[in-house]
Formats: C-alpha cells, structure tokens, sequence
C-alpha cells in the first residue's frame, strides 16, 4: 500500500471553493438571524402599544386587563419581595427534579421497549394507551396520595413529560438506518456496541424533540399542580393575587412564569446544538 | 487519469496472483432464496452457482429484479438463504466476518463521527490497535484522495468523497474479500467513471478478490476478470463470461472495440426475449 494509488486532485481544488461557499453561507445565515430576532421584536412591541392604548382609553376595563406599563411596575416590585423569589425557587424545583425523573424514566423503559420484543409487547399497547388520557386529571389524586408539599408538584410534573419523551425514544431507535444496521452487523458489532455507536446516536434528534417538550410540559404540571392544592409556589402567587383582584400582580407572575420557561427552553436548546451538532445534515 | 501508469508501476508483483487464479475464495452452488410475503412466496434467487477465484474480480450484472444485491448480501452472511450452499474461504458464509468487507450503493457515514473516525469504525469492533487503526486510517485515506479532509464531518463531503470515504472503511479492516453493492450507481456519470477507473487501480494494487454487483454492462466489463450475467424473476444465471481484456485496465480502455464487443454480447443476452422474460 506504499505507493498512492489514487490522485487528490478532486480534494486539492473542491477546498478553498468549499471554504468561500461556507463564508457566503454564514453571511446569508446570520442576516437570516437578524431578521429573526427583528420581526417578532416588532412584532411585540407593536402589541405591547396596543395593548396599553386600549386599556389608557378604556376600551378595555382596566381592573379586569392592567395596562402593559401597570403590569411592569407590578413586576419591578414583586422582584423586590422575598416571597415572589420563594415562590420561584419552589415552583423551579419541582419542574427540574420532575422533568429528570420523567425524562430518565422515559428513557429507560423506552429504551427497554426499543431493545426488547417481550417488553414492547408488555408495555407498548399501555404506554399508547396512558398517553390518550388527560393526566392533569390526576393532580386532584396526587394531592390526596402525596400532600399539599412539593412532592405531589414533582410526581405531575415527572407524569406529564414522561410520556412525549418514551414516545420518542421508541421512535426514534426505530428510525435507525437499516443499511447502518447491516455495517454494524458486517463488522461483527455486538448487541451493546451496535446501541452505544449507532442506535444512540442516531436516535438522539428525535429523543431531544421530545425532551425539549418535555421541558415545557413540566412546568405546566408542577403549576396546575400547585392549583389543585400547594402551599407555595408561582401557581399558589397567581391564584391568591386574582383572588385579592391585583390583576396586575398575576399578570406580573405569568411574566416571569414566561420568562423562565423560556429560558428553561433555551437552555435545553443549547444543550442540544452542542450533544446532537450533526442534526439537520 | 494522467500518470496511472507510473502509480502502478509496481502491478505486476502485486497481480501476480490475479493473473494465476487459485483456488475459489467464494463458492456459490445451487444458492435459492424464496421470501414469504403476504401475498405467498417469491422466488428471488434460483439454483446459482458461480465462483470467485483468488485474487478475482467478477461482477454480477442483470436489471432490477435479477436477485443480484440478495447474492451478494447472502455472501456477506446478512440474509439467510433458502437453498444451496455460500463458502467464503473454505468456511461458512457468516456476517462478523474480518476477513469479509461489504460496501453500499450509499455511503452510510455516521454523521456524528469525523471522517477518520468513520474510517476507523470497523477496527473498533475488530478489536484492532488503536493506534495502528489510525494509522491506517490516514493512509488510506490519502490513497483514496481524502488526504486533510480526516477531521470532516460526512455532510461538508461531496457524494463522491463520501463514497471515497466509505471505501476506505471498507479497506481498514484488510478484508481478503470485499464484497460491493453498486458502490457508484448514486453518482453521476464522470465520478462514476473516475471512481471505477481508481477502483481498477486499487484492485490490481492490492490483489483483493471483489465480487462486485452492478446494473451497468460497461462498468462491469471495465473492471471485471469474469462477468456472471444474471436474469430477473427468479434471479438464474444466463452464462458467465469471461473477460479478456488486458491488465492494467484503463478508462481508454472504454473506447477499444473489445470491450464494445464484449459490451455487446452481455447486453444480447439480456434482451433476448426469452432471457428477460418470466418462464
């Protein structure tokens, strides 16, 4: 194998033609990502606008809707009060420990479902099944089983994003490439080493779908949880603020409430582009 | 193809045993597959024989339907047969095998791994040195012309790259046999051609047997020593034929009036009314 067989000619001159091709690609993306972040900026604020001149000119009652800048000011205070920042960390709690009870839990019995016949047949048809019923009816049980405390906000949070989770761990080891399938299989590649560099890897996009659902839905849980019964939390703020009639003040939760899913979204976004950076080619 | 020659000055070591062909390293008799499907059992394969010597290159050739990417995944251990007997190198046909490679009509890189980690896939499962199998890694690499291109990822490869990729992995290994199913039908037509000149290259280099499946006449006459002409439903070979074409094979070689002979007689048989049709 001493003496080189083939020309590089096809590799020499395709590189700095690839190269400016990428430069114009990422020149065409990042005006693509201004755009973006300008239009729904606009977007927004052109509602925001609205939404004030309708409350200012009494359009819209404004004990029932505060006006936008009320909702702000009412922000501003609460971040200077201990109980909002209370309320937060509990309610961030049980989103965190629920979502990794639920999506570690989903990974496992899904990945058991994914590797065995007799588990898929044990498991599957049920799994479907609990998928269809609406499991926020279950907060009223969990309160009674698991208390008023943060554990019964963990156990409906961990429910709820257990389920789109093992939904696509499933999907997403079948959607393994039958011809990958058969190279492993050429190389000798046993039942392990075929999961740990290909099954994984490959299903790894369409597991981190559902884990970015996942990350929304747990918040849902652990706040309509915190409706049905709790004794602390930003469910617990919104509700007693609505019932004092300081709209603005509930308004002002569901603020950061949407502050901090967003955030919470971002951050497992981020942590997918870096896992799954291959995702789209 | 300038300067081919000079790159495989040292052929005549290297082709000695392709011109002296032992002993079969694939035997093939009376191999029959039948699938069961919903609609009762379609024969794909019937009663095949033929064979590849050491050192050998064949192609099995036919249209779509002809069984001929069954064979060969038969050969290669990863479709049970239904009838017959497959011996590759005296033992019987297995997938796991080291001393079996088998490549796709698709490149099939792991899109999560580099180039060079691609390459070096096989080894991992192979147990082969790490260090050794990085070495390789890069020389083969280079020989198939990806030399700086090692730290890639598949997508940023062309298609033919990527297939130069692929063969690459498949030549890691040091597999005796390889086994090639249509490697370069996804590709246009110059690649294709460049590709199957740099194949012939490597197969009169190396002095691999390759039993390699394709539907392009011409592609299998360029590169093969023998050419198994195969019909479709059920897959039957037509005849065998042999190919006496000079070593070592050119692309100008496309244009010599043998080959076009040769070309010409396959294609007959397989538009021979009664060879294309259902018995």
């Amino acid at each position: 194998m001493a003496n080189q067989v083939v020309s590089s000619g096809e590799g020499a001159s395709t590189q700095p033609a690839a190269q400016e091709a990428v430069g114009r690609a990422a020149r065409i993306r990042e005006s693509g990502r201004i755009a973006a972040l300008a239009w729904p900026t606009a977007t927004l604020l052109a509602l925001l606008v609205l939404w004030e001149l309708l409350v200012r000119t009494e359009i819209v009652n404004p004990i029932i809707v505060p006006a936008a800048t009320d909702v702000a000011t009412a922000l501003v205070d609460l971040l200077g009060e201990d109980y909002f920042w209370t309320a937060t960390s509990v309610t961030l709690q049980e989103t965190l420990i629920g979502f990794v009870i639920g999506v570690t839990g989903a990974w496992i019995l899904g990945t058991l479902i994914g590797i065995s016949r007799i588990f898929r047949l044990a498991f599957y048809p049920l799994v479907v099944a609990f998928q269809i019923m609406p499991r926020i009816a279950l907060a009223p049980l969990f309160l009674t089983w698991f208390g008023f405390g943060i554990t019964s906000k963990i156990v409906m949070a961990a429910t709820i994003c257990f389920f789109p989770v093992l939904i696509n761990v499933v999907v997403g080891m079948q959607t393994v490439d039958e011809d990958a399938k058969a190279l492993m299989r050429s190389f000798g590649a046993s039942r392990l080493e075929e999961y740990r560099k290909l099954t994984l890897p490959s299903s790894l996009p369409v597991i981190f779908a559902g884990i970015k659902t996942a990350m929304t839905l747990a918040l849902i849980g652990a706040i309509v949880a915190e409706f049905v019964g709790a004794s602390d939390g930003m469910g617990v703020l919104i509700k007693t603020f609505n019932f004092q009639l300081d709209v603005a003040e509930g308004f002002a939760v569901i603020v950061a409430l949407s502050i901090i899913g967003l955030i919470l979204y971002g951050i497992t976004e981020l942590i997918e582009n870096k896992i799954v950076f291959w995702r789209g080619h | 193809m300038e300067g081919l020659g000079a790159r495989t000055q040292n052929d005549p070591a290297a082709n000695g045993r392709a011109s002296a062909p032992g002993s079969p390293v694939i035997d093939v008799r009376g191999l029959g597959k039948t699938y069961s499907t919903r609609n009762g059992p379609v024969e794909a394969v019937r009663d095949t024989s033929f064979d590849v010597r050491d050192g050998e290159f064949v192609a099995l050739v036919g249209p779509s339907g002809c069984g001929k990417s069954t064979i060969l995944h038969i050969v290669a251990g990863l479709i049970e047969r239904t009838g017959g007997t497959v011996e590759v190198l005296g033992a019987e046909a297995q997938a796991g095998r080291p001393d079996v490679g088998i490549m796709l009509q698709r490149p099939t890189l792991l899109p999560w791994r580099s180039v060079l980690q691609n390459v070096v896939l096989p080894t991992e499962m192979f147990k082969v040195d790490k260090a050794e199998a990085q070495r390789r890694a890069r020389e083969l690499l280079a020989l198939v012309g990806l030399e700086g291109f090692e730290d890639k990822h598949p997508w940023e490869l062309s298609g033919g790259m990527q297939q130069r990729a692929s063969l690459a992995r498949l030549l890691v290994f040091e597999p005796q046999i390889l086994l090639m199913d249509e490697p370069f039908a996804a590709l246009d037509e110059f690649t294709r051609e460049r590709l199957n000149g740099e194949l012939a290259d490597l197969h009169e280099t190396l002095g691999r047997s390759i039993l390699y499946v394709t539907h392009n006449i011409q592609e299998a006459v360029f590169l093969s020593d023998r050419v198994v002409v195969m019909k479709p439903h059920p897959g039957e070979v037509l005849q065998i034929v042999d190919v006496d074409l000079p070593r070592p094979r050119r692309v100008e070689l496309l244009n010599e009036p043998r080959t076009a002979e040769l070309v010409a007689k396959i294609r007959q048989m397989l538009f021979k009314p009664d060879a294309t049709e259902e018995k």
